[in-house]
């Protein structure tokens, strides 16, 4: 159908009827403006906590790479998946990794079909993806993920385990707040995705599991003072 | 879509004859109903969210016609397509096309009622191309050959034995009750089609016009791998679902999260912008974007519009008493419970009629709606549409025609009135009749009617006396 002859449709339906339209003074105002580091530090780790995400504390780059360490090892295999270096608060994570034995796979994946299938394959070997975030929100403990370039979906998508490190100074209070400082986020990478706790389901007789199709288990490291 | 074979009333019998299955919705429906109470309760100033919800939607579709240009025109500049499709026959074909002419052997789904409104599995599946489920429930509703009972859990009427026995019988593996264990099962035999699907296909849970986004929400990840994955997303898209602006989006999806599960925000709230962009690492080469209209141009431009601010959050079928007690299959449609019932005829035409007469008006639907849509009022006036039309059954029609008769004619009614008296005092036990005659009967099967006092209000008013 011609888009010119689908809008015309649309528009005779609406004809002259007038419905009520917005009222822009009725904004809602949440989580105080005015609440400090700590507290928004605080209650994200509540709100994540409450949807079974796990949070941990590290004050600076090497506690948090030793936290990173700590949760690989625990893992049956070496291989892990992350964001580029650079779009990661920690310094040198790939070559610290290297180092200790672990390896990282490539995830970018080619644009032609047969090799994009193949890459994809391969990365279903691995356990871990390391990712940063590029804002938090406190109020339902998410995080806030960017696909810019370096910056994959697959890295928090695929793995069973999902390790964000999360800086202090991106934890805003409400999406509302984030929205507002941050407008540009909704369209300048092609993927934004908000992230409230591992992957669930209560399909089943409403009775919840997680790690249905992402991540069971998401593991975010606040890196800062606190 | 077709119509059963079977009548309203004949599914309900069924429905009402499985306690199984009637347990199983009931219980599922009403811990969905807890946890939208609970989570509605811990919103702060959710009375004024949800009367902005509505005025965003009123908005929207007051000017849709310019919102959809803006969304079509923004899309395009991403370099994602949009088709615009009339009909559900439009709109299968153009996604045949591109099917056919990008070499497509696999298409993971996720979960959308728009494509179950137009049968878009069975439209591929008749072309040859491998059509699967990703989500969950809607994976057992495709293994089991079943359909979806609820708009968010298409399996509440199912059992976890019943779910046990699906996967054993069509997955070859050995049986087990438990949820966790089934999950599992579930991710494991997931994972391939995933990552060789050549095209993911989903609905559209809500678009923005200022950015030619569209935002997929789930919890279980699907929604996440079939748009990311495979190298073609299409996305189907209802053309009421658009919102004007990023800051309107994030109110509609806390009141879908709150209401649809109880959660403030579902765990995936999936924000899409256009296909893979150059140095990005991943994403869909290409994205087409389906704008449907199927009958909703009609609906805007009826007095029923209303039901077109529905975000389809389910929180109208858990709270009905009707739904607890049929279950969404007896409805017939996509769309069960009170949102299907003024949603069906209107979509799929005179077998649904029936719908909108299934309700005792309680009103628990448009207490939770989260954009406040007034239900009840929707319903009565699909019903007096239906009477004005001529489109009620011929008894109802005959038997209303006497009534008006009699009560304008006051010596017909006090006739009536006292033939009532006659046969209640011939027929009733002990002040109520315990059956009624003919088509009557139904309504007297599982509870008594009240006899006529001998003495009418009227009679009482002649002869105060003697009252």
């Amino acid at each position: 159908m011609k888009r010119a002859h689908f809008l015309q449709k649309v528009s005779s339906a609406i004809g002259n009827r007038t419905l009520p339209d917005q009222d822009e003074t009725s904004t809602r105002q949440n989580t105080p403006a005015t609440a400090d580091l700590q507290t928004l530090i605080n209650k994200f780790i509540e709100e994540a906590n409450a949807v079974k995400a796990e949070t941990h504390l590290a004050s600076n780059d090497e506690v948090a790479l030793q936290t990173v360490i700590q949760l690989l090892n625990n893992q049956t295999n070496n291989k892990y998946m992350s964001w580029d270096d650079s779009c990661l608060p920690i310094k040198n994570l790939e070559q610290r990794l290297d180092s200790a034995n672990y390896l990282r796979y490539q995830s970018t994946v080619p644009r032609d079909t047969m090799e994009r299938t193949r890459t994809h394959i391969k990365l279903a070997e691995v356990s871990v993806g390391i990712t940063g975030c590029n804002a938090a929100l406190a109020d339902t403990g998410s995080i806030v993920l960017e696909s810019k370039p370096g910056q994959g979906r697959l890295s928090s998508l695929l793995p069973a385990i999902h390790i964000a490190l999360l800086t202090t100074d991106q934890i805003y209070p409400t999406m509302e707040s984030y929205i507002k400082a941050q407008p540009e986020a909704g369209y300048r990478s092609s993927n934004l995705i908000i992230v409230t706790g591992p992957s669930r389901t209560a399909d089943i007789t409403q009775t919840l599991t997680l790690g249905v199709h992402g991540p069971g288990t998401l593991h975010i490291i606040i890196v800062g003072n606190v | 879509m077709a119509a059963t074979e079977l009548s309203f009333y004949d599914r309900i019998s069924d429905a009402l004859a499985n306690p199984d299955g009637q347990l199983a919705i009931a219980a599922g429906a009403k811990a969905k109903y807890d946890n939208r109470a609970r989570a509605m309760s811990e919103f702060p100033s959710m009375e004024m969210t949800r009367d902005r919800a509505r005025s965003i939607r009123a908005h929207t579709l007051s000017q849709l016609d310019k919102f959809l240009a803006e969304f079509a025109d923004n899309v395009e500049a991403l370099g994602g397509h949009i088709f615009w499709a009339k009909n559900a026959q439009e709109c299968n074909q153009y996604i045949n096309e591109i099917a056919r002419a990008k070499d497509v052997q696999l298409v993971a789904k996720a979960k959308s009622m728009l494509t179950e409104e137009i049968s878009l599995n069975q439209s591929l599946e008749t072309s040859g191309i491998d059509v699967v489920e990703t989500d969950l429930g809607e994976f057992i509703v495709q293994l089991s050959g079943d359909k979806p009972s609820h708009i968010i859990a298409p399996i509440l009427h199912m059992t976890r034995e019943d779910v046990g026995n699906v996967f054993q019988e069509k997955l070859n593996v050995p049986f087990s009750d438990d949820p966790a264990t089934l999950n599992a099962i579930a991710r494991a035999h997931m994972r391939e089609i995933f990552l060789k699907a050549d095209m993911g296909i989903s609905g559209v849970n809500f678009g923005v016009s200022e950015s030619g986004a569209i935002c997929l929400v789930t919890n279980e990840g699907n929604g996440r791998l079939i748009s990311t994955a495979p190298r073609i997303h299409v996305a189907v898209m209802g053309m009421e679902r658009l919102v004007p602006t990023l800051a309107d989006l994030s109110i509609m999806l806390q009141l879908l999260a709150r209401s649809a599960t109880g959660q403030k925000l579902s765990v995936y709230s999936n924000i899409l912008c256009g296909p893979r962009r150059k140095n990005e690492s991943d994403g869909p080469e290409e994205l087409h974007i389906v704008i449907l209209d199927n009958g909703r141009s009609e609906i805007l431009g009826s007095a029923l519009s209303e039901i077109l601010y529905c975000i389809r959050c389910g929180a109208c079928l858990n709270a009905c008493p009707v739904f607890h007690s049929i279950g969404g299959h007896a409805y017939g449609s996509v769309y069960p419970g009170p949102v299907g019932s003024v949603l069906s005829p209107l979509l799929f035409g005179d077998p649904w009629n029936p719908l909108p007469h299934a309700s005792s008006l309680c009103g628990a639907c448009k207490e939770v709606c989260p954009v406040d849509i007034d239900l009840p009022g929707l319903l009565l006036k699909s019903r007096s549409q239906q009477i004005t039309k001529g489109k009620s059954p011929l008894w109802m029609q005959l038997s209303q025609w006497i009534y008006a008769i009699t009560s304008c004619n006051p010596i017909l009614f006090g006739l009536a009135l006292r033939s009532g008296q006659v046969v209640s005092r011939l027929l009733a036990y002990d002040g109520w009749f315990t059956t009624l005659p003919g088509p009557l009967q139904g309504w007297s099967t599982h509870r008594d009617f009240p006899a006529l006092a001998q003495k009418s209000f009227r009679q009482l008013w002649d002869k105060p006396s003697q009252g």
